[in-house]
């Protein structure tokens, strides 16, 4: 690579170094593994640079955050790894779009429900709400169209809003106690 | 939710999604059945409420300083013909899979390599630094002085001597290695916790390092006289690095990090809070 293409990766790539780690973060669940992704990643992404020509270097380089992501997980879980299209939704009680999510909320327990939600669905959330992303920007990095951006991101709140409204309740009784 | 004809593209329009012209048909349809329908309007703005919630409560998880260093190196590395640097061996490396590189000798290499990017690194700096310095004013030479010793810290794996999150032990440390007495605080509760302290020198002075953590952000807080009348917090950044400097009883106090300024801010806030209130009784 020579000096000139180093500084256009530096001002293009660099920059979005935060974005890659919190989306390796939150794919992985784990702080150690995220910052071997990342690395993982810079290094797909030096070596094939030149083959970059777009114009929006944030969804290529977490295109390939995405990819070094599920790489990773494949391995590590080895056949554990369930598609979402495995996945039930889970049945929703019809009052828990009533409940009002952010009043006993803190960001530990957001975190939490997070963590178990599928990949594929946590994905769609962290790009929507961290990185705040178009459903077109999202299906770039997802390989997705944009109607199944929305249908799956309407699916992941609805499920996390079911995690969230259950562990509301949970320690609501435990506090009534 | 009971309605049984909820649009498709409700989502996309709670999310602001749907384009005035494109999707006019699609809006001028969900209006309509929004007058209509409570069911859809509450579940409207529950997208909408779920959505903000979450842009409030969910952590973005920066890099850390370690991890931006590495990154650095490897672009620093790309910069060199790989064939005159390298051996065969290690320049396999960076092609194998992380996850075998963790079980395999590859690893090994892998270390080696970072080690050589992290040395080179560290001459790349001490360079610009160098260069840097006799080009800029002297607050600026300072922050750099500074942010290469927060780097200098992290880098040699000597972060604090003295490792201990009790203020007790910390601050009597100090007494006999330095000629000031900083003043020092675990901001635990805040979320800010004490690690230990560290002696350090830059800018031409004999400095106390205190050290903190905020999630795996590490904040250098560095201490040493100054002769000036006290004053705020101001706060400033360079390459990434946030520093906020102020000075109090005859101290400077500068709080360098790769956490986010508003963070940092908020501890530089809480420091001095503190102090104006212990510090008044102490001395």
């Amino acid at each position: 690579m020579d000096p000139a293409e180093q500084s256009r990766f530096e001002r293009l790539v660099l920059c979005h170094l935060d974005a890659a780690h919190n989306l390796a973060r939150y794919l992985t669940g784990d702080a150690a593994d995220a910052d071997d992704v990342v690395q993982e990643t810079f290094l797909r992404a030096l070596r094939h640079f030149h083959g970059f020509a777009g114009d929006d270097a944030r969804a290529w380089l977490l295109v390939i955050v995405r990819n070094t992501s599920y790489d990773f997980l494949r391995k590590k879980m080895r056949g554990r790894f369930v598609s979402i299209d495995e996945v039930p939704d889970l049945a929703i009680s019809d009052d828990s779009h009533a409940t009002n999510v952010d009043q006993q909320l803190d960001w530990a327990r957001v975190a939490q429900a997070m963590q178990s939600l599928p990949l594929e669905f946590r994905e769609v959330i962290v790009l929507r709400e961290i990185e705040g992303l178009s459903y077109a920007e999202i299906g770039e990095i997802t390989g997705i169209a944009a109607g199944t951006v929305m249908s799956r991101l309407s699916r992941a709140r609805k499920r996390l809003k079911s995690i969230l409204a259950q562990k509301q309740s949970a320690s609501s009784d435990r506090e009534a106690r | 939710m009971s309605c049984a004809n909820v649009p498709v593209e409700l989502e996309a329009y709670a999310d602001g999604e749907l384009d005035l012209e494109r999707d006019i048909a699609a809006i001028a349809r969900i209006a309509d059945h929004l007058i209509t329908c409570a069911d859809c309007r509450a579940e409207v703005s529950s997208i909408k409420q779920l959505s903000a919630s979450l842009r409030k409560h969910l952590p973005r998880h920066s890099a850390n300083d370690m991890l931006r260093m590495r990154v650095h190196n490897m672009i620093e590395l790309a910069n060199v013909p790989a064939a005159s640097t390298l051996s065969p061996a290690q320049r396999t490396t960076p092609t194998t899979s992380i996850a075998s590189a963790r079980t395999t000798g590859s690893l090994r290499n892998w270390r080696t390599l970072a080690l050589a990017a992290m040395a080179l690194f560290a001459i790349v700096t001490a360079h610009d630094v160098a260069t840097s310095n006799a080009k800029r004013g002297a607050g600026d030479g300072v922050n750099q002085d500074l942010i290469s010793a927060h780097i200098r810290s992290l880098m040699s794996d000597h972060l604090v001597d003295v490792p201990s999150s009790d203020r007790h032990t910390v601050k009597p440390w100090f007494e006999g290695r330095i000629n000031f007495s900083p003043a020092v605080f675990d901001f635990a509760a805040d979320s800010f916790p004490l690690a230990g302290g560290r002696l350090d020198y830059a800018t031409g002075h004999a400095m106390a390092a205190v050290v903190f953590h905020r999630g795996q952000h590490a904040i250098n807080l560095f201490i040493w006289p100054s002769d000036s009348a006290d004053v705020d917090v101001s706060s400033t950044s360079k390459d990434g690095y946030n520093i906020s400097t102020w000075r109090r009883n005859h101290l400077r106090y500068s709080a360098v990090s790769t956490l986010n300024s508003g963070s940092l801010a908020q501890f530089a806030a809480l420091y001095v809070a503190r102090d104006s209130v212990t510090g008044a009784v102490q001395r």
